[in-house]
């Protein structure tokens, strides 16, 4: 597997990031030498997912249960919205502000 | 004058207690100090200006306590005084909290952290924010926004990472304890660079709410501190519930029982013969430096001078976890470093349209370790490669799971070195990311299992032709929710060094 710089442009794409030209080169060489690390994750068998049955492990069952509270207006539990509007870069009139975006 | 190098908790408390003196005069000691240490070390980025008014409120707290007849320490002021240190990514309501990001310079926390909560009420002081890698991305303080954290033992190297700051200031005494974030070994590993303990908790034993998520399935918040007994104190004092308000993922009463109760052993119980696996396959992985090794092979002589028993055990699926661990972390950076899209908070770029706000504010004030990781997270979970990374991870991860299940069949607690070698040279792995990862292998594998895991100073490196000599540590992990049985073999550790 070889990343190449158009690969790097469309994950850089997807991911909402500006890059330079040299970061680009930068980042294709480093990104192809990390997934040359990782590759040896194709060694582990597919079928060796039976061996690892549900009953035996604990931090998947912790991650598969629900986690639920009434559902009521806690006041507690959140901040004045204020400072979580003021935390915002932009504002207006008590609003976050964005640029528009239906075209 | 206060002997800052030999506090602990428990002599502090007492000095405290008895009058030697205020907290007001201890907070003033350390802030000497760091005045004194912290252009060299960098670990400070903000020392709070309030932490001479919270040492106060400490002092008046005591006084009162002591007028009303109540003067004696109890759970809600068992840690009445103590200064601590706060990694930049945990929030403290009103301060600033950066996660050494350029995207974050201005942000102030809305709220406190459920760990920040819970030590005011037991009546900690917190001095200041300390540096770390860049929203925890790194193992060496290099990616901060905010130049590297050098480590107090020889300031041409790293404090490691990504809790450098908070390791290096309890190395220096630039506060008595520090709290860290551990994704993958970012509090054990630089505690062993920096010569002090690092604790990282059972995954789900103290709420994560108010950290700023890296990789949500492995971040546990964590305690650095000079002893044992200060990180066990300091866990009692922030370990709790927190499924039914904060953070769904914190364990609940009843499975924090099953699991202590599932590992059928009792290490308070004299006298003491726990048993310590070794892992002899893991000390044939690449990049093990000499020093390590011998100091792994004393500190097993130590532990069977205790009486413990050492067993060679068998993990063969714990090659995979480094290779796991970077397909699984970068998966989950790639997702939750999503909202900083310069709408929400932080800082922003403007472009020409929304599409060119976001590019331009995460292109120019995020780092590029993180924009790394967020691109190889994008690809492993992108349609095609899915199965044959995320999917295959997953697997392994599970395969890695059942060997600590059958370990722990055998032993009570596994040793390893907390790190393949002591402290590197500032910009040693700069352009090799692979080498810099590697650091982190004997550390990932307790993230991705979820289990606790301490690091432990173990003695110190000599390195050729060098005059400062480096810190080295041992780690131990042990099953699920049983700090205890680190607590128990951790303290033995360190009398039997001396």
């Amino acid at each position: 597997m070889t990343i190449t710089q158009a690969d790097i442009q469309k994950l850089a794409s997807l991911s909402r990031m500006k890059l330079t030209e040299e970061e680009q080169t930068q980042f294709a060489v480093e990104i192809d030498s990390i997934l040359g690390y990782v590759e040896q994750i194709k060694e582990v068998s597919s079928g060796a997912q039976g061996n690892a049955s549900h009953a035996d492990k604990k931090p998947a069952d912790i991650a598969h249960r629900n986690a639920l509270r009434e559902d009521v207006a806690d006041t507690d539990l959140n901040p004045d919205a204020s400072i979580l509007i003021d935390a915002a870069p932009a504002e207006e009139q008590g609003f976050v502000k964005v640029k528009k975006i239906l075209g | 004058m206060i002997d800052l190098k030999n506090l602990t908790i428990k002599k502090t408390l007492e000095s405290l207690q008895k009058g030697e003196y205020t907290s007001v005069e201890l907070v003033s000691a350390y802030l000497e100090q760091i005045k004194k240490v912290n252009a060299d070390v960098n670990a400070y980025l903000e020392v709070y200006e309030d932490a001479l008014v919270q040492a106060k409120v400490a002092d008046e707290k005591r006084a009162t306590r002591a007028t009303s007849g109540n003067a004696g320490l109890d759970s809600v002021n068992s840690l009445l005084g103590i200064p601590f240190a706060i990694k930049d990514n945990i929030l403290f309501a009103g301060h600033r909290a950066s996660a050494s990001s350029k995207i974050l310079e201005q942000y102030v926390a809305p709220y406190d952290a459920t760990v920040i909560a819970m030590l005011k009420e037991a009546g900690a002081v917190f001095i200041g924010r300390v540096n770390m890698d860049e929203f925890a991305m790194g193992g060496s303080t290099e990616n901060s926004a905010y130049g590297v954290t050098k480590n107090p033992h020889d300031l041409e190297r790293v404090s490691g990472g990504s809790s450098g700051g908070s390791a290096a200031t309890v190395a220096m005494d630039g506060a008595l304890i520090s709290l860290g974030s551990d994704t993958g070994g970012s509090i054990r590993q630089p505690a062993s660079y920096c010569g002090v303990v690092g604790l990282k908790p059972t995954y789900g034993r103290v709420s994560r709410h108010g950290l700023m998520a890296m990789g949500s399935s492995l971040d546990v918040i964590g305690p650095i501190t000079k002893t044992v007994e200060d990180a066990e104190l300091v866990f009692n004092a922030i370990a709790c519930v927190d499924a039914d308000r904060y953070d769904s993922t914190t364990l609940t009463k009843k499975e924090v029982e099953e699991m202590t109760a599932s590992h059928n052993i009792n290490p308070e119980k004299k006298p003491t013969k726990l048993r310590v696996g070794i892992v002899p396959e893991l000390m044939n992985l690449g990049g093990l430096s000499n020093e390590v090794k011998e100091n792994l092979d004393a500190s097993i002589e130590l532990f069977k001078k205790a009486g413990y028993e050492i067993k060679e055990i068998a993990m063969p699926n714990m090659k995979y976890s480094l290779a796991v661990y970077y397909i699984l972390m970068p998966a989950e950076v790639s997702s939750n470093m999503a909202r900083f899209d310069g709408v929400k908070y932080g800082s922003k770029v403007e472009g020409a349209d929304l599409l060119q706000d976001y590019l331009n504010t995460r292109g120019e004030l995020l780092g590029k370790e993180v924009r790394k990781r967020i691109m190889l997270g994008t690809y492993v979970l992108s349609s095609g490669y899915h199965d044959a990374y995320y999917n295959k991870a997953n697997i392994a991860k599970d395969l890695i799971a059942s060997d600590f299940k059958k370990a722990f069949e055998e032993v009570d607690v596994i040793l390893t070195p907390t790190a393949p070698t002591p402290a590197f040279k500032i910009g040693a792995h700069t352009s090799d990311p692979v080498a810099m990862y590697l650091e982190d292998i004997f550390t990932v594998t307790a993230n991705l299992v979820g289990v606790p895991a301490i690091s432990i100073p173990s003695g110190f490196a000599e390195v050729d032709g060098e005059s400062a000599k480096l810190p080295l540590g041992i780690q131990l992990m042990a099953p699920h929710c049983r700090e205890d049985i680190l607590f128990v073999a951790g303290k033995k550790f360190e009398e039997l060094r001396g």
